[in-house]
């Protein structure tokens, strides 16, 4: 088995870079099972989203190994079945092993890519400098379609077949993800820092006046809209059809995605500037002051709450027994779950923010100090 | 050729001349002195390396703790970590601070801090206050995080040039994240909207680097962060590197332009404070105003015998003309009396009035008392305003700073607020007599506007000691004489400050900023116990400095409206007018045990001390290479390295001249200068080679070598006067390349000295000096080496003079005479816009030079606009000019003196007018329109010459 899915892996990468050299397999491949457990890194909020693999680690993880770039690494990476998608300034998307770090391809393109890479079976949707969506079969180098984003710095929501997007003129565009015809068309008419997410339930908009709204996937009708009275820039949770969010200004809610009824809603006066992780039974974040906190997923209640050396910038990262944070103040923390205790830190040499992913059993962070850094259990 | 002369003589003058002192380079300018030398220390902590020395040490602990807060603060709103430590260099006065070397010029007096670009080293001093030291501290630090920021995401992005933020923006944004919003900001918003006259985001340039600009770009700031949130203040800096310019940021940020979010925040303050005028007066509507001109502080009043009998003065600070002036009026006001008593900043004597800082007192006698700089530390002065003379000066030895002298009743003690050279501000009290000091108070919180009773018994002051003056808050207190005591008169987190006694002294009137903005209020004391306090005025801007006059039946302060103080008079107002107070209990208000620990270093933070030791690192390296198609290449570096210190400066120069390779070796150009600045002598050494070829008047092309070294000294006798000297030693080899002629060839090896005395008071408009002296008066005198014999001589005489004729007019005139003795003579060119107008520039030369100009400065245009196709172009100040200048050149070369092009024509002048408009700090540029004249006839017509350079 194990050696079929090496010979898999080197099929997917000889036709990379077939690709690459222009030449290449004439089908997509169908990507649906995910044996080596990669969280898929869709945009902020889908079901996928919420940031918990259930890697467990019988003992405490160490760093396995490091890959040094040539620049600072400020863009979340992508996992995607061994493999690392990583950008870098210098306008390229390296395809790196997630078992060594050894890179296996190098795309180029014309501007950076600049949120992270999305991927949908084979198809990776692109933010390419902030101007053109591209949507580009990662595996035979195929461009399949672009759009124009008009200056959307965000990452796009993929659900099934759908590709929805909100651009730099305050549309939210659904278009069909493999032909990229448009679906539908809506204008937000307010300014939106926060990602959009959502479910087959609902796309969630969280505009900076608070006012949460939700729209049918189908057609953009909207659903409902709830006054959260907070500023939301990051990508809330999405638990089956319960969303929770927590604000910049301190508050944290959940919200039933189809109704829109609030659940709970408390104002904890911790500011969170980064994504949220939920394993459904916590609600897990880091804050701009410096704590690392764990809600009761049902009550809202803290569970724990506990200070670091630095603000988190970036949400966790969550296994079965850690929560793994990430830092401005250069430092990796390996939190357990249950009680908040660090259990280990880990110094790199550089800022990091950007939040841990999980791939085949191991984490990845990268960081400002151009390091790609694999935590895991050593192979026995 | 020329060109090639051009540049290597610049940059040899640069290079010598700026290694000398910071201010020869300037020919004139005043100067920096450092008057004491500090035993550096350095505190380390996890972020910072502080510097200090030992006489401060409780405020570098205190500067290293609020440090570390600070930056735990701003890297959660910047979302930044510094990984370097930031150098902080503490002084514990503004006068010590005064003093630094890490920027060569001289500090405006209230400068409360600043950052320094290239090695992004803070710079503060300790006012005596502590909140207000923690808000420079936290001010400071966002500047390096700005920096830092901008810096860092630039790299991280690729980019080698970013949008440069506006000053606004940085200074708003400093102020916003240090200063939490006062009352003073709010003064000055409520102001300039009631006013009318609220400068928008388009037209901030207009206010570009004044106090306005500061409070302006808070509000703005404050504005933004509210609205939208600090954190998209925190993506703001994120997003730096994708727009070409700030306002792309903007946009790029918060999906509007910026004179979008500018509408939206002046519509915030019209909302905010248009309805403060329906309970609210201005001061002018109430008030009569006495002052016309300038800006106005600290009225004393002062009664004089006149021939109506005794009448009431006002003594009063200005600033008009660019400089503090103490000045005094009738109580109607300057329009019918205004005199000039004391000018500040124009002597040595009184070299700062502090004018924003230190109040004025006058007794019955009509005795004026004030503090002023004079030399290193302040001097107490007591000025008999009917003689119009100063008859005492009483300074201190151990303490730096003096201000807010009042007067006992008796008239034989003077209370002040003096500062030591530890930082500590505290009470003493002044025996005229003897000129002794006692020192009344002795702790750490600042002590202000003490003011005695009328029975001798009571001061009360100001003072932070409250348990909320650790965050600016200051109360009243009373201090007991007989006993020590200290009690309090007033409580609460807000400003009173400028306590005044009736004659009774029942009542104390006072200035509280507790219902907004500072208003005058009335504290009565009921019983010996208890008291009740009741505001007296309700306008909507400041009102400060209250004095009472004509037998407590009115009240003199200054008051802020329309952008400027003013002094003002009103009938003390009834204090039954609004709400009362409660009565309070004395014992209730405060007592000593109520009160605040300066902070100390936490533990932890604390990773030792040590000796400070000079490490030089680069200031700046620049290097440049150009070709000529005639002087061929030339190329070179230049490069300067000092001491976190600034104290120990070092200039290095090297470039090449060669046309070919065998020319290599012998065409290096070389300089090394050191400079010592950390006494009051600074000190230099330095080593040279230069090598070039260029065309002279006299030699024809030349061939010229010299090299060896320097020493060289300045000594400031204050800040407007210094003697230089210096030393140098050197071989020079020089011949003209075109011809044999052994007149034409010079070999010497030499030993020069040079001294000057040079005097500079003048102060500048902006296009030049507008009032003052510059004298430099200095001569060389060269020997050979070889049997010391004499080989040459200069002398120099410039002496100019500057009679203010208006606010932006004046008589100038220079006299100049240059001459030149011995072998190898210096010549000196005369003609040009910079010398004798009318005739080409270098139109004579010889080795005698006879200057004089005349000229009349007039104002045509304050600010003029343009917009051009490439962009707009701002005018300053442009100016007019009308002058007559004469001059002569001889020579006594016998050879020279008989060919035309070089001998004297005699005694020549010239006349015209011409315009002057400023671009700025870059230049001046300079439209002259001159008739000659041979002071036989007058020519016809008008030669016109442009140039730029500022005025002499």
């Amino acid at each position: 088995m194990e050696l079929l899915k090496k010979t898999f892996s080197l099929v997917i990468l000889g036709g990379v870079i077939a690709a690459a050299c222009g030449c290449g397999p004439s089908a997509p491949i169908v990507l649906k099972d995910r044996p080596d457990g990669c969280l898929w890194n869709h945009s902020g909020g889908s079901p996928e989203r919420s940031s918990y693999s259930d890697i467990s680690f019988s003992q405490q993880p160490g760093l396995l190994w490091v890959r040094k770039f040539k620049y600072p690494l400020h863009i979340e990476p992508t996992g995607a079945l061994g493999f690392l998608l990583i950008s870098t300034p210098d306008n390229k998307l390296h395809v790196v092993s997630a078992n060594n770090g050894d890179i296996y391809a190098e795309i180029s393109f014309k501007e950076p890519v600049m949120a992270p890479v999305v991927i949908s079976d084979s198809m990776a949707v692109l933010n390419i400098g902030g101007y053109r969506l591209m949507v580009e079969n990662w595996v035979d180098r195929q461009q399949l379609w672009e759009a124009d984003l008009n200056g959307a710095g965000g990452e796009p929501l993929v659900l099934g077949d759908k590709l929805i997007w909100l651009d730099g003129m305050g549309y939210l565009r659904c278009f069909d993800i493999s032909q990229g015809k448009r679906i539908w068309d809506r204008k937000i008419d307010r300014t939106v820092s926060a990602p959009v997410s959502g479910s087959e339930l609902g796309i969630l908009i969280f505009p900076d006046d608070g006012v949460l709204e939700c729209f049918d996937p189908r057609s953009g009708r909207l659903l409902w809209s709830f006054d959260t009275g907070a500023r939301i820039r990051n990508a809330p949770v999405i638990v089956e059809d319960q969303v929770i969010f927590c604000s910049a200004d301190g508050q944290a809610a959940r919200v039933n995605l189809v109704s829109g009824q609030t659940v709970w809603y408390h104002d904890l006066k911790l500011p969170v500037y980064g994504p949220i992780a939920s394993d459904g039974q916590g609600v897990y974040f880091g804050t701009n002051n410096r704590f690392i906190v764990r809600l009761d997923f049902e009550t809202g209640d803290i569970v724990w709450k506990n200070r670091i050396a630095g603000p988190v910038k970036a949400g966790p990262a969550l296994t079965e027994q850690m929560a793994v944070f990430t830092s401005i103040d250069f430092n990796v923390y390996f939190v357990d779950k249950a009680s908040g205790l660090v259990k280990n830190k880990f110094k790199t040499d550089g800022m990091i923010s950007t939040r841990p992913i999980t791939c085949q059993n191991k984490i990845f962070v990268v960081g400002e100090d151009m390091n790609l850094y694999c935590f895991g259990l050593p192979e026995e | 050729m020329q060109r090639r002369l051009l540049v290597a003589s610049g940059i040899i003058c640069l290079i010598l001349l700026s290694a000398i002192t910071s201010h020869a380079q300037y020919y004139f300018g005043q100067n920096k002195i450092q008057y004491t030398r500090f035993d550096w220390q350095v505190l380390t902590t996890e972020h910072f390396n502080i510097y200090f020395y030992p006489e401060e040490k409780e405020i570098a602990d205190a500067a290293a703790q609020l440090a570390e807060e600070s930056y735990d603060f701003l890297q959660e709103k910047f979302n930044h970590t510094i990984e370097k430590k930031v150098p902080f260099i503490v002084y514990s006065s503004p006068v010590f601070f005064e003093q630094t070397n890490i920027i060569p010029g001289l500090l405006p007096e209230n400068v409360a801090g600043f950052t320094e670009f290239f090695k992004q080293r803070v710079v503060i001093p300790f006012n005596g206050s502590f909140a207000d030291f923690a808000k420079v501290v936290r001010h400071e630090l966002v500047h390096v995080f700005t920096m830092q920021k901008i810096a860092y995401v630039a790299k991280m992005h690729r980019r080698t040039s970013v949008a440069t933020p506006p000053l606004w923006f940085t200074e708003g944004l400093a102020e916003y994240w240090s200063d939490g919003w006062d009352s003073q900001a709010d003064m000055f918003m409520r102001d300039m909207t009631i006013s009318g006259r609220i400068v928008s985001v388009d037209e901030l340039y207009s206010i570009s680097g004044t106090f306005l600009m500061y409070k302006v770009g808070q509000s703005l700031l404050k504005h933004i962060g509210e609205t939208y949130g600090d954190d998209k203040l925190a993506d703001l800096f994120d997003n730096w590197w994708k727009g070409k310019t700030f306002s792309d940021n903007i946009r790029i940020t918060y999906g509007k332009t910026l004179s979008e979010i500018g509408a939206e925040w002046e519509y915030d303050l019209k909302k905010t404070y248009y309805p403060y005028l329906q309970d609210q007066e201005l001061p002018d509507r109430i008030a009569d105003k006495l002052t016309r001109d300038g800006y106005n502080l600290k009225p004393a009043i002062f009664t004089r015998n006149t021939v109506d009998g005794p009448k009431e003065f006002i003594a009063f600070k200005t600033y008009r003309m660019g400089y503090s002036k103490i000045a005094e009026m009738p109580l109607e006001g300057e329009k019918s009396h205004f005199k000039t008593l004391i000018k500040g900043g124009r002597s040595e004597q009184f070299e700062s009035l502090h004018f924003t800082e230190s109040g004025l007192d006058a007794n019955d006698d009509g005795m004026l008392a004030f503090a002023s700089k004079n030399q290193e530390s302040d001097a107490l002065y007591i000025y008999d305003t009917d003689r119009r003379k100063i008859v005492n000066k009483i300074k201190s030895d151990s303490l730096i700073a003096i201000s807010s002298p009042a007067w006992s009743p008796d008239g034989a003690s003077i209370v002040i607020e003096g500062m030591t050279r530890g930082g500590r501000s505290d009470l003493y009290l002044v025996d005229i007599e003897s000129s002794s000091f006692s020192r009344l108070t002795n702790d750490i919180y600042t002590d202000k506007n003490p003011s005695f009773s009328h029975d001798g018994q009571f001061i009360a002051f100001s003072s932070d000691r409250g348990i909320s003056g650790r965050n600016g808050a200051r109360n009243l207190y009373l201090y007991h004489l007989d006993s020590g005591k200290i009690s309090g008169l007033t409580s609460g987190d807000h400003i009173d400050s400028y306590p005044q006694w009736t004659k009774d002294d029942k009542r104390i009137v006072f200035c509280s900023d507790r219902a907004g903005v500072m208003n005058l209020f009335i504290l009565d004391r009921l019983t010996e116990s208890s008291i009740v306090s009741h505001q007296l005025t309700n306008f909507v801007t400041g009102i400060f400095d209250p004095v009472l006059a004509s037998s407590d039946s009115s009240v003199v302060f200054s008051a802020y409206q329309n952008f400027g103080f003013h002094i003002y008079k009103m009938d003390l107002p009834d204090s039954s007018k609004y709400d009362l107070d409660e009565p309070v209990e004395i014992a209730d208000l405060w007592n000593a045990g109520e009160t605040w620990k300066m902070p100390k270093l936490d533990g932890q933070l604390a990773q030792g001390s040590a000796k400070y030791k000079t490490q030089l690192s680069f200031d700046i390296a620049q290097s440049a290479v150009s070709y000529d198609a005639l002087g061929g290449t030339m190329g070179g570096l230049q490069f300067a390295m000092t001491d976190i210190l600034g104290n120990h400066q070092w200039y290095f120069l090297l470039y090449n001249t060669a046309n070919t390779k065998s020319d290599f070796l012998s065409s290096v150009n070389f300089g090394a200068t050191y400079m010592n600045k950390t006494r009051r002598v600074n000190f230099g050494a330095g080593i040279f080679h230069f090598y070039n070829e260029y065309a002279e008047n006299y030699y024809g092309y030349v061939a010229e070598r010299t090299y060896g070294g320097l020493l060289a000294a300045s000594y400031p006798i204050s800040r407007y006067r210094r003697l230089e000297t210096s030393l140098y030693l050197r071989k020079l080899e020089k011949q003209s390349t075109i011809s044999n002629d052994p007149a034409r060839r010079t070999n010497a090896t030499t030993g020069t000295m040079t001294i000057s005395y040079i005097k500079d008071t003048s102060i500048w408009d902006p296009t030049g000096p507008i009032e003052g002296t510059r004298v430099n008066i200095g001569m060389t005198q060269s020997v050979r080496l070889k049997d010391l014999n004499y080989y040459n001589s200069t002398y120099n005489v410039d002496f100019r003079r500057y009679f203010r004729l208006g606010q932006a007019s004046a008589y100038a005139s220079r006299f100049m005479y240059l001459h030149s003795a011995g072998q190898d003579k210096q010549r000196y060119y005369l003609g040009g816009s910079w010398s004798l107008r009318g005739y080409p520039r270098r139109e004579f030369y010889a080795n005698n030079m006879l200057l004089v100009n005349n000229e009349i400065r007039f104002p045509l245009v304050n600010d003029l606009f343009i917009g051009f196709p490439f962009g707009n172009m701002r005018f300053q100040a442009i100016r007019g000019a009308l002058f007559f200048d004469v001059g002569n050149s001889w020579e006594t070369n016998k050879e020279m003196a008989e060919n035309p092009d070089y001998g004297s024509k005699g005694v020549v002048g010239s006349l015209g007018f011409g315009i002057r408009a400023s671009l700025g700090y870059v230049t001046v540029l300079r439209f002259d329109f001159s008739r000659r004249t041979d002071f036989k006839s007058v020519q016809n017509k008008y030669d016109f010459d442009f140039f730029f350079g500022w005025n002499f």
